[in-house]
């Protein structure tokens, strides 16, 4: 289930970005391309999950 | 027995507040550290490949080699993860023979409770006092007179002091200490993970670090890095013997007590490595956004900077006449400017302080700088203080 870690990896890198931005979290254009990119692979990631665990 | 205290424990802090505080920014996790901590957060998980029975010896996940990059970051021979910086201290007054530590008188207060703890008297070295309380170097050769040069265990010198973020000039004390041949200890909790280190450079015969202050480490983890003259000393193995059992423990390392560090703050350091030794680097940059800052709360009327200036740390320490009165007369009396600052998502002031206070600035982007004192000015204008 190596897809949970990689989940959270990505998710770590938003949080990276929340410090970063904080507290305005105003992000830039780049920030926001590069945020979005992060949840469509957590979303990717958590498919497999439900895939792997037949939900 | 409430055991509900215990579930959910949360905190986000740096997500949602900038925070100021003094000891906390050097320790602010990577974001590869923060990934690694999941992967080895269970208690002996660095310990699965442990062949030799020693933690540093381990080489998946690769601690051994760690290890060596370390000590070579640091232009050192040799280097251990301790418990934090106040145990490499303890460990190497606890191994070096002589009666005294000399230390400076802005050293932290672990520094004189090791040396205690080692069972050594103290020998302080003035600082000028107000307003630079810069460390009167030239006092040290005084000192180890004083004392006697054949009684002196080791002499400490703190190479930031976290009172007033004043950088010491470390060679000038090496050269003294060579002169004398006592062993020199330079405490770079507040310097070794943020700024460039060269112990060898600066003389050092000892240098100690501190994971969760300045290498983006969780607590608690130490450095002690030292010369092959002093490994042996320091690194000693275990010569005990059971009376009954005849049990021996050769491999270990006495004042580690075998093996220190292990689980998350190891395994956070070592993933923060590649990015700490990159982020050196840029060190010029952090000091120029601390002196930006520096400058900026200094047009607000009655702000001091105390210590050295210019500024060469990102630590600082300021004396604030100006919101100090406004405190004897506002309702909240000297939280308010915590609570003003907490408002503004601002964390890190001490809660109560308005007349000294300690900010440290490192990691902070150019906006959360300028977010930061355009809030301090804002407070003091909203409470009738003159702004230049």
């Amino acid at each position: 289930m190596r897809e949970v870690f990689e989940a959270i990896d990505h998710l770590i890198d938003i949080l990276e970005v929340l410090r970063k931005t904080a507290p305005k979290h105003e992000l830039s254009d780049e920030q926001k391309k590069y945020v979005s990119k992060k949840i469509e692979r957590i979303n990717k990631k958590l498919e497999k999950i439900k895939k792997e665990l037949k939900l | 027995m409430n055991l509900d205290l215990y579930k959910n424990l949360f905190r986000d802090v740096e997500e949602n507040y900038i925070n100021l505080n003094p000891i906390q920014r050097g320790g602010v996790l990577t974001p590869e550290a923060r990934k690694a901590i999941v992967k080895f957060a269970d208690g002996y998980s660095v310990c699965d490949f442990c062949l030799k029975g020693r933690l540093d010896l381990i080489t998946k996940p690769p601690i051994k080699q760690f290890y060596e990059d370390l000590a070579e970051f640091l232009n050192m021979d040799v280097a251990r993860i301790t418990p934090g910086a106040r145990q490499a201290k303890r460990m190497i007054f606890n191994s070096l023979e002589g009666e005294y530590v000399i230390i400076d008188s802005l050293a932290h207060y672990t520094s004189y409770v090791a040396a205690e703890a080692s069972g050594k008297k103290i020998k302080e070295v003035e600082n000028t006092g107000y307003d630079k309380f810069e460390i009167i170097l030239e006092k040290y050769k005084e000192k180890i007179e004083e004392v006697g040069e054949d009684n002196v265990a080791a002499v400490l010198l703190t190479h930031v002091d976290y009172l007033y973020g004043n950088l010491n000039d470390a060679e000038k004390v090496a050269k003294t200490c060579r002169k004398y041949g006592v062993p020199f200890v330079l405490n770079c909790a507040y310097t070794a993970g943020v700024m460039p280190i060269d112990g060898k450079k600066l003389g050092a015969d000892f240098i100690v670090g501190s994971g969760h202050k300045s290498f983006a480490a969780s607590a608690p983890t130490g450095i002690l890095a030292t010369t092959d003259e002093y490994a042996d000393v320091v690194f000693r193995t275990s010569k005990v013997k059971g009376d009954v059992s005849g049990r021996m423990f050769k491999v270990k390392e006495v004042e580690l007590l075998g093996c220190t560090v292990m689980g998350a703050p190891i395994i956070t350091m070592m993933a923060s490595f590649p990015r700490v030794v990159e982020r050196v680097k840029h060190w010029d940059e952090e000091v120029k956004k601390a002196r930006y800052l520096i400058d900026q709360l200094r047009r607000i009327d009655g702000i001091k900077l105390l210590g050295q200036d210019p500024h060469n740390h990102t630590l600082f320490h300021i004396e604030s006449l100006s919101f100090f009165e406004v405190s004897k007369k506002h309702k909240r009396k000297g939280f308010f400017l915590y609570e003003e600052l907490k408002k503004r998502k601002i964390i890190g002031i001490q809660p109560g302080l308005t007349k000294h206070f300690k900010i440290n600035c490192y990691g902070l982007t150019w906006e959360q700088i300028e977010y930061v004192a355009n809030a301090f000015i804002e407070i003091a204008e909203k409470n009738g203080i003159e702004v230049r």
